[in-house]
């Protein structure tokens, strides 16, 4: 069933009300997380940096060369959307430490310095989670 | 990119370090945490900025939230034609998202909008808007537990 524009714009009012604006950020940054890592875990070998295995077949077969069942593979890829969870909320962190959250709404892009202290707080991604 | 049969797949990060990820994705028990943690630290590190991952998104992040509290400030019908979006009748959500995303991805360096993040960025984005306007504060049910 396809959505209205008046169930838009309640579903939009609602998840505001519930969420707020972390709340969008983080669905936001943990779907591209995501995607990112399904990016990179679908890579294939670069044997010119020696690496000799594609990512992408180890993601679906295992160390001894058995292919895992796709409900293993579906608990994998819930595993690492987790995962992403906890890397978005890093990058929350930093953005609040900054004091930039209050920001995102505006134009922020426009304004190289605000622009640059977004990006950097990317750099949380490469923290341990 | 490179052509795989009739799959795409990018080449691994250029690092011997990548034998990392491969590693722990082999490994008897593979675990999640130990996968991601290795796999964006080591891809990341190879790139000269962050840029090329952040700025898509960032854009998008700024687009979204400017749309979503323009809605809620104005309602939808006014919002939409501030940023004069078409909106299909019958796909009232998708056409919204879409054309979101090419708001924000006028307004970034065609290298961010047209690269392999610039595409992933574009994915997640319209599945957040599509997510946010079709399903409202259960879009993030899961994900706050």
């Amino acid at each position: 069933m396809t959505t209205s524009k008046a169930d838009a714009e309640k579903n939009l009012r609602e998840f505001l009300d519930a969420h707020g604006k972390e709340g969008f950020l983080r669905l936001l940054l943990t779907n591209y997380l995501f995607e990112l890592a399904m990016y990179y875990l679908h890579t294939e070998k670069n044997p010119a940096a020696q690496v000799k295995e594609d990512t992408g077949y180890r993601f679906y077969v295992d160390g001894r060369d058995r292919v895992y069942k796709p409900e293993e593979i579906e608990r994998f890829k819930r595993d690492l959307r987790t995962e992403c969870v906890k890397k978005a909320n890093l990058i929350i962190q930093t953005l609040k430490e900054k004091e930039l959250l209050e920001k995102l709404d505006q134009d922020f892009m426009a304004d190289p310095q605000v622009a640059k202290l977004v990006q950097d707080a990317f750099e949380s991604l490469t923290k341990k989670t | 990119m490179v052509s795989m049969g009739t799959s795409r797949a990018a080449k691994a990060p250029p690092t011997r370090k990548w034998n990392n990820v491969i590693g722990a994705l082999k490994a008897p028990e593979r675990n999640a945490n130990a996968v991601l943690n290795v796999a964006f630290s080591v891809a990341i590190s190879t790139l000269p900025t962050i840029s090329p991952v952040s700025a898509p998104i960032a854009f998008g992040v700024s687009e979204g939230l400017r749309f979503a509290f323009d809605v809620r400030e104005r309602g939808l019908d006014t919002a939409v034609r501030r940023e004069a979006i078409r909106v299909s009748e019958r796909y009232v959500v998708p056409s919204i998202s879409n054309g979101l995303w090419e708001i924000a991805s006028s307004k970034m360096d065609p290298k961010f909008s047209n690269s392999p993040f610039g595409r992933l960025a574009e994915v997640a984005f319209k599945k957040t808007m599509n997510q946010v306007m079709s399903k409202g504060a259960e879009a993030l049910a899961k994900e706050s537990d």
